[in-house]
């Protein structure tokens, strides 16, 4: 039991602080590193509390996915380190407040949430926490999302699947008038299409394509 | 007293699983260099040892006495750091491999999405070996093995559900006990086809091996590294191949299990069958590897998003609506 | 024509045949030869590692002519030469630096009495640059060691030239 809430203060230390480095840290590529260990000790996190099923996904999704993205976006524009750095920079930047404003009202709507779940008289004993334990985390998961919240699991499918739709339409354009290869073409070429043996007699040439 | 003998016990079995894996990559390099040779005509390394078979141990030796030449523009604890994740993320992902019913260092419920977690992990010791050598081939490799790694992923991914929905567990040694009246490779055998290739394009092995097109990028992701550290990029890649071979032969082969239940075939240990069907696919590995030419990058992308991707979720689709219809799905 | 190209894409057959002469291949035989081990046959011509030839008394046949250091495209070749006691010319130094030597086998070709000959031999590639400094012990030695065949490839040689 002690080396399980070592274990537990290890990973959310970790994933605190490694989340703070996210915004401090000066280059973009060493804030999406810490982005990724903040990903994976949190996805530890969810292991620990026994939700293997969601703490996998995580990081396939979020680690394996999502955060190669990122990290490849970064890569490619090539941003250097930033020379303005919170509240060191000469000049004053007009996002500092406003970016404190929104941090510190959704702080406060999160603690005003917990608090609000947390105190609530009857969480313990309500009846949708019957836990059956020889199912597995992931049939029980299953077995909520695919029946009570199906419509709602596929309406957002079917948002990401706009969503990533959209973003191909605005970005897809076709050009005309220039030279493309057709990889059918290409593949459906028989060699008796292709090439031509001929006796050629000597002292006499060969006409080709005449 | 009690917690130590636990924790050697554990130590003990970590280290009877890890290094059999380690001594079998260094000889499934012998065995590719080999039949590599042998399909070019050509003799193979055959002086060190009995048929070469030292060879590798030879040349890791010589990894380890030479020198690590760290670049001066690079990054150096990431630069550092980047072999060691891709090492390291290779041998964790054996720890779920069933090597028989009970021959299982952790028989965890989420077994497949665990070693599809930790390989889909496995690019970012590309991805950071290549950003930290601060330099322009080892980059362009990175960006290159990032792009197709992930995209290869998705079909293994959806090839994986094909074979979930067959099962109706995440449990390695489940699928492996659901295989055994029909191993999957044969209603699913163009999945297993398509499966095959894609982890052509995961480990990039040939011809999908672009991160490190000698022709273009001289190394790839691996141009800066040296010694030691470049062995253990090295490493990791065989690692990761093994890794597919029996993941392949897991989900497809029937793991652990004999071809035919009769008298003789049962006495051999499940462990054997399995190391039989890794080199049975391994070997179709090397084979591949010294027939088929390079692929060019566009193709490369064409063949995963637009042939492998939606083949592979129509044959979910099917799958599923086969075992639906004749009530064949594993709901418990 | 189309449906068959079709089929074969399909299933891969194209893939497939290259598979099976790639299988094929391993059983032929090997094209390559054992190195260290075995060896592949030398041509009587080869220009090889140089030695320094003696006539069967034991005198040296080098007349200190200078027509191999005056053909060397590399300038490989030093010699200094001065009366022996018996009044003969002979060198006092000979020497071939074969980092230079380009083994085009000029002073082989040049050579009026068969004294300076390229041998058989390849393999004798050093550690130090000093060691490839050919001095005349060291040519002549050579000449001594590889006598057999050497007088033997200039009698195969001898109606061509």
């Amino acid at each position: 039991m002690i080396a399980h809430s070592l274990f537990f203060y290890l990973f959310a230390t970790i994933a605190i602080v490694s989340a703070i480095f996210v915004t401090v840290s000066r280059n973009t590529i060493h804030s999406v590193f810490f982005l990724i260990l903040d990903f994976i000790s949190i996805s530890c996190l969810f292991i620990m509390i026994g939700a293997e099923f969601l703490g996998m996904i995580m990081l396939i999704v979020y680690v394996g996915a999502v955060a190669v993205l990122f990290l490849f976006v970064v890569m490619m524009l090539n941003v250097t380190e930033q020379k303005n750095q919170w509240f060191t920079s000469e000049k004053n930047s007009g996002h500092i407040p406003i970016g404190l404003i929104v941090s510190a009202l959704i702080f406060f709507e999160l603690i005003i949430v917990i608090s609000g779940w947390k105190y609530r008289p009857n969480l313990f004993n309500a009846s949708n926490l019957i836990i059956n334990e020889t199912t597995t985390n992931t049939h029980s998961l299953g077995q909520i999302i695919y029946t009570d919240y199906i419509h709602i699991f596929q309406l957002s499918g079917m948002i990401l699947l706009v969503s990533m739709i959209g973003a191909i339409v605005l970005t897809f354009r076709q050009r005309s008038g220039i030279k493309k290869q057709s990889y059918i073409k290409q593949i459906s070429r028989e060699r008796n299409e292709g090439v031509q043996l001929i006796e050629v007699e000597s002292n006499k040439g060969v006409k080709i394509d005449d | 007293m009690g917690n130590w003998n636990i924790i050697f016990h554990e130590i003990y079995k970590i280290l009877f699983l890890i290094i059999p894996v380690l001594v079998s990559i260094a000889l499934i390099v012998w065995l590719d260099r080999r039949v590599w040779a042998f399909v070019q005509k050509r003799q193979g390394p055959n002086v060190v040892g009995p048929f070469g078979l030292l060879q590798t141990l030879a040349d890791a030796l010589k990894y380890i006495f030479k020198e690590i030449i760290i670049p001066s523009g690079s990054n150096k604890i990431i630069f550092i750091l980047a072999p060691i994740i891709t090492m390291t993320l290779a041998l964790i992902s054996w720890a779920v491999i069933p090597f028989s019913a009970t021959q299982v260092l952790a028989d965890i419920n989420v077994g497949i999405l665990y070693i599809f977690a930790v390989s889909s992990l496995s690019v970012y010791g590309i991805i950071i070996g290549g950003w930290a050598s601060n330099s322009k081939y080892p980059f362009l490799g990175a960006i290159r093995s990032a792009a197709q790694m992930v995209s290869y992923e998705v079909s293994i991914g959806i090839i994986i559900i094909n074979v979930l929905l067959c099962v109706g567990s995440l449990n390695l040694n489940d699928i492996v006990i659901s295989q055994q009246n029909l191993w999957y490779i044969v209603p699913l055998f163009p999945m297993f086809v398509i499966f095959f290739i894609s982890a052509l394009a995961e480990t990039n092995r040939p011809p999908f091996d672009l991160p490190e097109a000698e022709a273009e990028l001289v190394a790839g992701y691996q141009t800066e590294y040296s010694g030691m550290m470049y062995a253990m990029f090295w490493l990791g890649e065989y690692a990761n191949i093994l890794l597919m071979c029996a993941l392949g032969s897991i989900l497809f082969l029937g793991g652990w299990l004999s071809p035919i239940d009769l008298y003789p075939f049962n006495l051999i240990p499940g462990f054997v069958w399995l190391i039989f069907k890794i080199l049975l696919l391994f070997i179709l590995f090397a084979l591949v590897k010294a027939t088929v030419p390079r692929y060019r990058y566009d193709q490369l992308m064409r063949l995963g998003w637009k042939l492998f991707l939606p083949l592979s979720l129509i044959w979910v689709v099917l799958t599923a609506s086969y075992l639906f219809y004749f009530n064949l799905l594993p709901v418990n | 024509m189309r449906i068959s190209r079709f089929f074969k894409t399909i299933f891969m057959l194209d893939f497939i045949r290259g598979l099976l002469i790639a299988i094929k291949e391993i059983f032929k035989t090997k094209k390559t030869i054992n190195y260290p081990f075995e060896k592949g046959k030398i041509s009587s011509r080869f220009r090889g590692e140089h030695a320094l030839r003696r006539y069967p008394n034991g005198e040296e046949r080098c007349i200190a002519c200078k027509l191999c250091e005056a053909v060397c495209p590399a300038q490989a070749i030093t010699i200094e030469s001065s009366e022996r006691e018996d009044g003969s010319r002979k060198t006092t130094r000979y020497d071939i630096d074969m980092m230079k030597c380009i083994y085009c086998g000029l002073c082989e070709e040049s050579c009026p009495v068969d004294a300076i000959v390229q041998g058989p031999n390849f393999e004798f590639s050093k550690e130090t640059r000093e060691e490839l400094y050919y001095t005349k012990e060291k040519l002549l030695d050579n000449g001594d060691r590889w006598e057999n065949i050497l007088s033997a490839n200039i009698k195969v040689n001898n109606p061509y030239r």
